[in-house]
């Protein structure tokens, strides 16, 4: 047998002492730790130490082997790097989702038609003003609800497209917090990067880095839909798009460019570019996407659910009342009392806007095929939509009737006695037959009717949102059905740790006892041993 | 599956939450009546509440077209029949003068009769429905003379011709006129579905007759008889034939304004069922069952309140609470 040392037994008991002790520290960790947000458990691997004689080249080989006592082997993380990877892959649309459900929510009260001061009421009520003026032509108050209510319309068009800026202005502002959100999270990773490689140099985990790291990543795939490996040195590095974000030490921050608006045309559209090629971020999901899809950018304006492409069916709507309302408007004729020489004129415009045409650069304004003179209407938008200047300040220059009104003697025109057509509302008849019309086109686009347009442009909105709002919860509930698998494997459960103190405080009274029992036996060498007969 | 306290209490939460989102969304229908609070919520339904809030609107708008032409075309009968009633009166002064052609006092008392009729009718074609002239065409509130003054739309000028808007309404042939103009000028309203109706009818087509007689002349031509110095009871008797067919001129006028009574009143009974139709049909798309509701409140309240029970009964205990 080879030669125990004296003093090896107290020694064992020493190192599951130690152990114990550590494990009660590990316990203590956790458990403070239970609602730490992106904590992840930690678990104490301990293993045993060889035993003593294994390393000794001259050893009895008829000899049991006894081990030498524990030691803390590592301090683990108890996680899955691939519920990770499901649970950051969830959270880019979810987030989206949740972003654009958000947005889509501030348009859609302003789409809301059921309300009384809903532009489909206004456009209503300027449809039952046409018509009150058919059957009551000449009375001056139905004239003045015609003013009124076409200037009710206009606004109503201004109000919602001035709410449609607004909005857009919010999701710049919103592109821009993100934007440098992004960056932050990378230059804090790459820190940490740095101080977790210092960290493991000698050999252990940093694990409540990691988890900050962690939670960062979380964080960073919401925003936008990032992929990620871990080379060498536990580095982590971050690609958006395929282009390196974070390369371990290395951030290639982004920044805000200025670009043009499709509904004003000024350069005021934030997006986000690379700062070192100017190269366009290439994204698919996350919250970053979902400001730019709802802000309608240059590439994203005829996105059917971005705030410019509702702006702009509102803009074509807008044109296509001015340019068919006027047409049918300017043939008719003016109340003489509008006119200081009591001249009842035609080609006055209900709404304003109208710009003549001269393509053919003769100096004259260009007449289409059956004579009648063209005009363009693109410089008029549901923002500058008004009445004419002559409707909004004469109400007498509405042009109900659809022949001359010829009352005064002065007028080349007056013929003997006649004063004729004052109560002629053929004209108004007409205009009013416009919102029953169903083949409406606008510069080549087809409205169909009025109301059918507006009706579409709500619908639109309606489902979009509806859409988002399925599409949101579908995504939300993946992934807290993800979060709960990854909590189910990584969280502190109470109950656990409480058995884990047990566990160790038990272990921990073994080994004082073991060190009881080497005292004991040490004092019986020491104390008691040859002492026979002395006393 | 390993379960901690945090999936726990997370999960607890979820559910809650869920509990009163669905309990805001009942306690929403209750309190509005309506299925949805905003549009994106059932963007299906929206579809036919549109549909019905438009036909709706039209609905409310032709009805009030046909209420008003209704009115015109009652205020044009009445002015018809108390021409026919002039007609009539004529007519049987003019069998009476025609019998007692000898009595030079009664005469001058039946052509007094007679002036008066004619003043009566002349006053007829000029009524009015409410501001506005019936007869008038376009000139709903009368033309304006020569000299720049308003005037009835049929007023007579010096030679006793009577003249509408300043024209004479059976000009001598070979005349220039401006009758042409305006003759065909009528209140015409639309009523929806593509129907338009006239509302009234122009004054020319109501005193001509025959083409080219105008009832006020014959008035006057039968006044001219009776209180010349020579009446011929031939003549008179031969007046008796010109009052018939004026007479079957404005019954065939009031025939004609009654056909148009019975489609406008065809027309309103189907608008009202439409109407029944689409209110229906907009109270389906956006009304909620309240019935249902509450009785969905009431097993969504069971449900919170379990749930409430629930969370107090399982977060509490842990293994701490059993060790000593």
């Amino acid at each position: 047998m080879g030669i125990r040392p004296t003093f090896f037994g107290l020694e064992i008991a020493r190192t599951g002492l130690v152990v114990s002790q550590k494990g009660l520290d590990v316990t203590a960790h956790n458990i403070s730790n239970v609602n730490t947000p992106g904590y992840t458990r930690q678990r104490l691997i301990q293993a045993a130490y060889a035993p003593y004689d294994a390393i000794t080249q001259f050893r009895p080989v008829d000899e049991a082997l006894v081990g030498t006592g524990a030691h803390a082997l590592i301090l683990d993380q108890v996680r899955s790097e691939f519920l990770d990877q499901q649970y950051r892959n969830a959270l880019s649309p979810t987030e989206y989702w949740n972003a654009k459900t958000q947005g889509l929510q501030y348009i859609e009260p302003l789409f809301d038609d059921s309300g009384e001061g809903s532009l489909y009421a206004s456009l209503q009520g300027f449809l039952t003003a046409l018509n009150t003026e058919t059957t009551e032509a000449n009375d001056r108050e139905q004239r003045e609800l015609i003013q009124e209510r076409g200037k009710a319309l206009t606004d109503n068009f201004n109000l919602i497209y001035s709410r449609l800026l607004a909005l857009q202005e919010d999701q710049n502002l919103a592109v821009d917090t993100v934007t440098r959100r992004i960056n932050t999270i990378a230059n804090n990773i790459a820190e940490l990067n740095k101080t977790i490689q210092s960290y493991e140099v000698a050999g252990q985990p940093a694990n409540d880095l990691r988890d900050q790291r962690n939670s960062l990543l979380d964080e960073l795939s919401g925003l936008a839909d990032i992929t990620y490996d871990i080379g060498a040195d536990n580095q982590l590095s971050i690609q958006i798009g395929g282009k390196d974000l974070v390369k371990h030490l290395t951030v290639t921050e982004l920044k805000c460019v200025e670009t043009k608006n499709p509904l004003t045309g000024k350069m005021d559209i934030l997006t986000p570019v690379w700062t070192d090629n100017d190269a366009p971020l290439e994204l698919q999901f996350g919250e970053l996407k979902a400001h730019l899809d709802l802000q309608g950018g240059a590439n994203d304006a005829d996105d059917d659910s971005s705030i410019a492409y509702f702006a702009k069916q509102l803009d074509t709507l807008a044109r296509a009342i001015a340019q068919e309302v006027n047409r049918v408007h300017s043939g008719g004729y003016t109340h003489p009392a509008a006119d200081p020489n009591g001249e009842s004129k035609n080609g006055v415009h209900f709404f304003d806007g109208a710009v003549a045409v001269d393509d053919d650069g003769n100096g004259e304004q260009d007449t289409d095929v059956d004579g009648n003179l063209v005009w363009d209407y693109s410089a008029v938008n549901a923002g500058n939509f008004k009445l004419s200047d002559e409707v909004a300040g004469n109400v007498y220059m509405i042009a109900s009737s659809n022949e001359k009104i010829v009352m005064d003697e002065s007028d080349p025109n007056f013929n003997a006695n006649l004063m004729t057509h004052v109560g002629n509302q053929e004209n108004m008849r007409e205009i009013a037959k416009l919102f029953d019309l169903q083949n409406i086109t606008y510069n080549g686009i087809s409205i169909g009717s009025f109301e059918g347009f507006l009706n579409g442009i709500t619908l639109d909105v309606a489902t979009v949102l509806n859409h988002s709002k399925n599409t949101q919860s579908t995504y939300t509930t993946q992934s807290a059905d993800i979060s709960s698998q990854r909590e189910a494997i990584s969280g502190v459960s109470l109950d656990e740790e409480m058995t884990n103190l047990i566990k160790y405080q038990h272990a921990y009274n073994g080994a004082a006892r073991v060190i009881t029992a080497m005292d004991e036996a040490i004092n019986t060498i020491i104390n008691s041993m040859g002492i026979v007969g002395r006393g | 599956m390993r379960v901690t306290n945090s999936m726990l209490v997370s999960s607890f939460m979820g559910n809650l939450s869920s509990n009163t989102a669905r309990l805001m969304e009942l306690q929403n229908q209750l309190s509005s009546g309506k299925k949805s609070a905003s549009i994106s919520d059932d963007p299906v339904s929206l579809i036919y509440s549109q549909q019905a809030r438009q036909r709706l609107q039209r609905l409310e708008m032709y009805q009030k077209n046909i209420q008003t032409t209704g009115e015109w075309l009652t205020q044009t009968e009445s002015a018809l029949s108390d021409l026919n009633e002039v007609i009539k009166s004529a007519m049987e002064a003019c069998v009476t003068a025609a019998n007692d052609i000898e009595n030079a006092g009664d005469r001058q008392n039946t052509a007094e009769y007679i002036a008066q009729l004619r003043d009566h009718f002349l006053n007829t074609l000029n009524s009015t429905y409410g501001t506005k002239f019936v007869f008038g065409g376009y000139d709903t509130t009368g033309y304006t003379n020569a000299n720049g003054e308003k005037a009835n739309p049929f007023t007579v000028n010096a030679a006793g011709d009577l003249l509408f808007n300043g024209e004479e309404v059976t000009p001598a042939p070979g005349t220039t006129t401006n009758l042409g103009n305006i003759r065909d000028d009528v209140l015409t309203f639309d009523l929806g579905l593509g129907v338009e109706m006239e509302a009234t009818m122009n004054g020319v087509d109501v005193a001509v007759y025959n083409g080219d007689e105008n009832i006020y002349g014959l008035l006057s031509d039968l006044f001219d008889e009776l209180s010349g110095d020579s009446p011929d009871a031939e003549t008179i008797s031969g007046f008796i034939s010109k009052f018939q067919d004026a007479q079957e001129h404005i019954l065939g006028l009031t025939a004609e304004l009654g056909g148009r009574q019975n489609r406008l009143e065809m027309l309103e009974n189907r608008y009202s069922m439409d109407e029944i139709n689409y209110t229906q049909m907009k109270s389906d798309a956006e009304d909620a069952d309240i019935a249902e509701v509450i009785m969905n409140l009431k097993m969504a309240e069971a449900v919170y309140n379990a749930a409430l029970a629930a969370g107090a009964n399982i977060i509490q205990p842990t293994l701490m609470d059993f060790l000593r």
